[in-house]
């Protein structure tokens, strides 16, 4: 240690050189003399090496920590032996090759007194120690290299740990990941940061700009500790109350790095920033307790690895807190370690508890899956049931209607035997009847009984062609006008004229049917037209002709015309013969709910109106 | 003089049955072929017997036209019809004819079957009107007074029933009585309800 040796002088201005330094060596008093000046004042520190004459290394190492810019002179007598310039915030160029950031080896031979002139500029405004130490370099290299090859294994750790996170989120996508991620580069870059390394790889022309970045990279692993655990422990949704307030931590980071980066950038003073960060502090322990009892109770057995990392966290700052308040600027130098050696288990818990999180997310899906399969088979087996009992059903009142059908059958070939039976009946008692009074016919020789039995048997016969007509199946329920009239007036022609010299005139269109209700008293009416105009009208007539015409009205309306042209005289003469004719004719025309009209012009001529 | 009607979609038959009833008893008859000349015969007839046939216009429409002429008529039914299944039958019964003849029927069957009735008829004149309906003749309140009358009620007696004093129902007998050209006196409108009391419904 050099620190008791040295004389030292302020130089306010930085106006002096070397030289004149060497020339005036009262200016300079004991170092333990030197008031206390400004923090970024010049000062120039003296001391005399006598080197010994067996030494055993040839270079001795000048070494201090923190100092922003130093310049090393060294005189033999008045003669400058070298000129070397280092410090903290020195430009990589400005550095001789066997020199570091932090020390210069000195040109030393053995068993020489030499003269040590130092001038040193502390720029960060802390007030400069001037802990510079004259060591082997082998001794020196060794210290190095413990401290090199620690932070190596610790960065190591944190690149790796890196890797994993972000290949994690990669992977899974699973947000938890990327704050993680953000967490882990914060504090990984401010532990990289804070041991010098990164002005090294990244500003080794520019130190001073590469500073700038420490402190931020703080925040932004903070920020990511902020969102963590913010979804982590679902605030937002779980405490909103609380989340309202804890909002404005993001916020708070930003402030506080901007006011950073505008000190630091126009003053340089890092002690200022420093104190400022210092009081930071608490207010972050206090944020990080208040979530830490809010949350406590409601956290599970992996949202709890979070808070632990938490509690590791906070250790932490307040063990580098309580160190930077004693030691200062020197607290940079162990600082790093120790978080990085923090950083390491926080990283382990928050993984272990993410993992453990994400192994409950997968005992939960599975849970659920089982339960949904379960739910589902429940389902299939209803199902299943359902189908059976349904088919079962289906089953039964297939047979039902098996049966339902068979009985049906059966019955219908009953009804069909009735009808057939019935029809048989029918036909045969008309037959019956038809053939009694033929046969009777030659017997009753008296002229009017004749003529009524021929009258009947003209109205069988009608029936019996009514029966034939209606009761044909394929033809349905109705009656051709046209086929009917014809086929019973050949009929009665039969009976009344036998030698057939009474012509029949027909128009009748083909398209005019009977309903089955009416037919009958339709044949019955004609039948009795017949009957009168073939007994009386035609007596010794020359040429006997029936006109029957009819024609539809309306829809419903049917209008048919039967005339004669015989002696219309004879209606007079046998005014009884009609008694039983034309009330019977009114009688089924009413039946029929029609109208009728007797007129006389050659013959006699009967119109009738009915609704078909 | 017994008031016959003939419901009878076969005129035929009608005539047949018209024959035989005119000869063997002594009554007036009307012919209907058809639900709608039924009910206009039976405002113009009040006939004191209905033959009807259950089969009219291709329907069992008999036993409903039945049923509802009972309503508004007082007479007896006499169904004659050729359904002779166990149902129709039954149905038949709960309109409560007086007789059920099946076709096939000649003049023995037909007169046997009208002859016992028709001598009810005569016997107890229960028949051949209409009933009163209310707001023809008489209002609603005074049906239900004579109603009250049949059932044997005095004057005090109809008043405390109908919650109307005794003079509002001296009034309405009086303008009951005024309605029937009875003499204004109590014997008369009693002995009036004796006789057509059947006719209140």
């Amino acid at each position: 240690m050099l620190k008791s040796h040295f004389l030292a002088l302020e130089d306010r201005k930085g106006t002096l050189s070397a030289t004149e330094l060497l020339k005036n060596p009262s200016a300079l008093v004991p170092l333990d003399a030197l008031p206390k000046g400004s923090p970024t004042s010049y000062y120039w520190l003296r001391t005399t090496l006598q080197t010994s004459k067996m030494a055993t290394d040839p270079g001795q190492v000048l070494s201090f920590t923190n100092l922003s810019y130093v310049d090393v002179f060294l005189y033999q007598g008045d003669s400058l032996v070298s000129h070397q310039q280092t410090g903290a915030f020195r430009g990589r160029n400005y550095i001789s090759e066997t020199d570091g950031r932090l020390y210069v080896t000195l040109p030393l031979e053995p068993g020489k007194t030499y003269s040590l002139l130092l001038q040193v500029h502390h720029t960060k405004h802390y007030q400069p120690i001037f802990d510079f130490t004259l060591q082997t370099r082998r001794s020196y290299y060794r210290k190095v290299r413990v401290k090199e090859s620690l932070d190596a294994a610790l960065q190591g750790a944190v690149c790796i740990f890196f890797v994993y996170t972000l290949l994690s989120w990669l992977v899974t996508r699973y947000r938890l990941y990327l704050w993680l991620l953000i967490f882990i580069t914060g504090l990984g870059l401010y532990a990289i940061s804070s041991a010098g390394y990164f002005i090294d790889w990244f500003f080794p022309d520019d130190p001073a700009t590469g500073w700038l970045f420490n402190k931020h990279f703080l925040d932004f692993g903070m920020l990511g500790l902020y969102l963590l655990v913010r979804d982590f422990w679902k605030i937002r949704s779980n405490y909103p109350r609380y989340y309202a307030w804890l909002k404005w931590m993001p916020v708070l980071l930003l402030a506080s790095s901007v006011t950073y980066i505008l000190i630091e950038y126009f003053t340089g003073n890092y002690s200022l920033t420093n104190t400022i960060q210092l009081w930071e502090h608490p207010l972050f322990m206090a944020l990080a307790i208040s979530a830490l009892i809010t949350c406590w109770t409601n956290l599970n057995h992996a949202q709890r690895y979070l808070a632990y990392g938490i509690i590791v966290i906070g250790c932490t700052g307040l063990a580098i807190t309580i160190t930077s308040l004693f030691l200062h600027e020197r607290s940079l130098a162990v600082a790093p370690t120790f978080g990085a050696i923090a950083i390491l288990c926080v990283f382990l818990l928050f993984a272990t508890g993410l993992k453990e999180e994400m192994r409950q997310h997968e005992v939960a899906k599975q849970a659920v899956l089982k339960e949904f399969n379960n739910l589902q088979q429940h389902q299939n087996i209803i199902l299943e049931k359902k189908v059976e009992e349904r088919t079962e059903e289906l089953k039964i009142s297939n047979r039902r209607l098996q049966k339902q059908k068979f009985m049906l059958a059966e019955r219908n070939a009953k009804i069909e035997t009735l009808i057939n039976e019935l029809n048989h009946r029918v036909k045969n008692n008309l037959q019956l009847l038809y053939s009694l009074l033929s046969l009777q016919l030659p017997i009753v020789k008296d002229g009017v009984s004749r003529d009524i039995l021929k009258g009947n048997i003209g109205k069988i016969r009608a029936m019996m062609l009514v029966n034939q007509k209606l009761f044909n199946f394929e033809n349905g329920h109705n009656v051709s006008l046209c086929e009917f009239i014809t086929e019973l007036a050949v009929h009665l022609q039969k009976i009344y004229d036998t030698k057939g010299q009474t012509r029949i005139q027909q128009n009748i269109p083909a398209g005019i049917q009977l309903s089955d209700k009416h037919t009958l008293s339709f044949g019955l009416i004609l039948s009795e037209l017949f009957t009168n105009t073939f007994k009386h009208a035609f007596r010794d007539h020359p040429d006997p002709c029936i006109r029957v015409e009819a024609l539809t009205l309306s829809d419903h309306l049917l209008q048919f015309v039967y005339a004669d042209n015989g002696n219309c005289l004879c209606e007079h003469e046998n005014q009884e013969k009609f008694t039983m004719g034309i009330p019977l004719i009114k009688d089924l025309t009413r039946q029929m709910n029609g109208q009728m009209t007797v007129s006389k012009d050659k013959g006699l001529s009967y119109s009738f109106t009915i609704p078909v | 003089m017994v008031r016959i009607l003939i419901v009878e979609d076969e005129i035929i038959i009608a005539r047949f049955i018209e024959r035989q009833l005119q000869s063997n008893f002594n009554c007036s008859t009307r012919i209907a072929v058809s639900s709608a000349e039924a009910r206009t015969a039976m405002a113009d007839v009040l006939p004191h017997l209905l033959l009807c046939d259950i089969h009219l216009e291709d329907e069992l429409s008999g036993i409903h036209l039945v049923s509802e002429l009972r309503r508004r008529y007082a007479f007896e039914v006499i169904f004659i019809t050729s359904y002779q299944t166990r149902t129709i039958i039954e149905q038949a019964a709960a309109a409560n004819p007086a007789n059920y003849l099946i076709k096939p029927i000649d003049e023995m069957q037909l007169f046997a079957g009208v002859q016992l009735v028709i001598s009810r008829i005569q016997s107890n004149g229960q028949t051949g009107k209409a009933f009163l309906q209310p707001n023809t003749l008489f209002s609603d309140t005074e049906l239900r007074i004579l109603q009250l009358i049949r059932e044997k009620k005095t004057t005090q007696e109809i008043a405390e029933t109908l919650h109307l004093s005794r003079y509002t129902i001296k009034n309405h007998r009086h303008a009951i009585c005024r309605k029937l050209d009875l003499r204004d006196e109590n014997n008369a409108l009693l002995k009036w309800v004796a006789e057509n009391g059947v006719f209140i419904k």
